[in-house]
């Protein structure tokens, strides 16, 4: 995906949105501090997120993070092919490493989000 | 476990930073976080000990004995944006009370991955664990939570006779008299004083508050003695 079209959280994830179906994935700046990642577990097609609500887990070698759903709604697809290779979420974050895509019930919820160049002033001042 | 996640909660919410040292009332497996729980990973000198699953991820560890710590760090703390930098900044102070102990160990220095990694942690090689003349003395993982992180470690000091292909570090230097209660307290002391020091954070002994405590309990009766937990059926 073009970053440039994407919207991005203060916990690094980022979102596309066609329609009412939001396209979730985590930052390359996410992935970079999370260094090599060994375990994906994905939100189940189905289930329902919350915004701000833990709806997947990563492991990097020996440290467990949570990954936070930026936006509510129903699941309707997961990438079913990180859980075999997560090399796609660190070759390619905004591509072929995204995560899930949410149906969403709040669009609302995509106004508080950043555009792409606040999303990288607010890396750099979390850098220092 | 369940107060390493409490305590993990407490400084995710509280701001509270806490240092813990503990061993196990058994010889005990804990799983890493996602760790298939299957009997054929088990030898079987340990595949009838109790189990239970961690927090963090990694392999699993064989607890007899050792220490084991765990350190929660709120996303205030600088090191909480460099989680990788935790381990060293934790490790460190105890490679320089160990010395001071006559205990000489060292950072590995390199990493090591293999396709189908071992069971246990003390099989896995990352450059950040502590060694003594090559063998795995500690080593630590760590959960991250909204900006907090817990870290817990296992220093292992005697050989298990559950796991004897890793050999513990007063049996590697010849020292095993040592394993007592005096020397396990004054380590912790030294290990408390030492990390405290180096990451900046007033010292001051405390037993948990009445909330933590119950949460503990909660958290050890509805997930960690559970099989649903241990095996990961979720």
């Amino acid at each position: 995906m073009d970053q440039a079209s994407l919207k991005f959280t203060k916990t690094h994830e980022w979102v596309g949105v066609e329609g009412d179906i939001a396209t979730v994935g985590i930052s390359d700046f996410a992935v970079n501090q999370l260094t090599d990642l060994v375990y994906i577990e994905l939100p189940k097609i189905g289930s329902t997120c919350e915004a701000g609500k833990v709806f997947g887990e990563v492991e990097s070698v020996k440290a467990v993070s949570d990954l936070y759903a930026p936006v509510s709604g129903e699941i309707v697809e997961a990438n079913e092919a990180l859980v075999d290779d997560q090399s796609p979420l660190s070759d390619d974050p905004f591509g072929a490493g995204w995560i899930t895509k949410v149906k969403m019930s709040n669009p609302a919820e995509l106004d508080q989000f950043m555009n792409a160049d606040d999303y990288k002033k607010f890396c750099e001042s979390e850098a220092h | 476990m369940a107060i390493d996640e409490t305590l993990l909660e407490s400084a995710a919410t509280e701001n509270r930073c806490t240092l813990r040292w503990y061993q196990w009332d058994q010889p005990t497996i804990s799983l890493g976080y996602f760790q298939k729980n299957v009997s054929e990973d088990a030898d079987e000198s340990w595949k009838y000990l109790a189990r239970v699953r961690r927090l963090s991820g990694g392999g699993a560890i064989l607890h007899h004995h050792e220490l084991t710590y765990s350190f929660a760090l709120p996303g205030s703390h600088p090191l909480a944006k460099l989680p990788p930098e935790l381990y060293v900044a934790i490790h460190q102070p105890i490679i320089d009370v160990l010395a001071a102990h006559g205990l000489p160990v060292q950072f590995r220095g390199v990493s090591f991955r293999s396709e189908s990694e071992p069971f246990l942690c003390f099989g896995r090689g990352d450059e950040r664990d502590l060694i003594y003349q090559g063998q795995k003395i500690l080593g630590s993982a760590q959960r991250r939570r909204r900006g907090a992180i817990v870290q817990h470690g296992s220093l292992l000091l005697l050989t298990s006779e559950h796991a004897p292909d890793f050999p513990g570090l007063l049996n590697l230097t010849g020292q095993t008299d040592r394993f007592q209660e005096t020397f396990l307290k004054n380590l912790t002391v030294d290990f408390s004083n030492a990390i405290s020091q180096a990451l900046e954070f007033p010292l001051e002994s405390q037993i948990l508050t009445d909330e933590e405590l119950a949460q503990s309990e909660s958290l050890e009766k509805e997930k960690y003695s559970t099989d649903e937990w241990t095996s990961r059926k979720k």
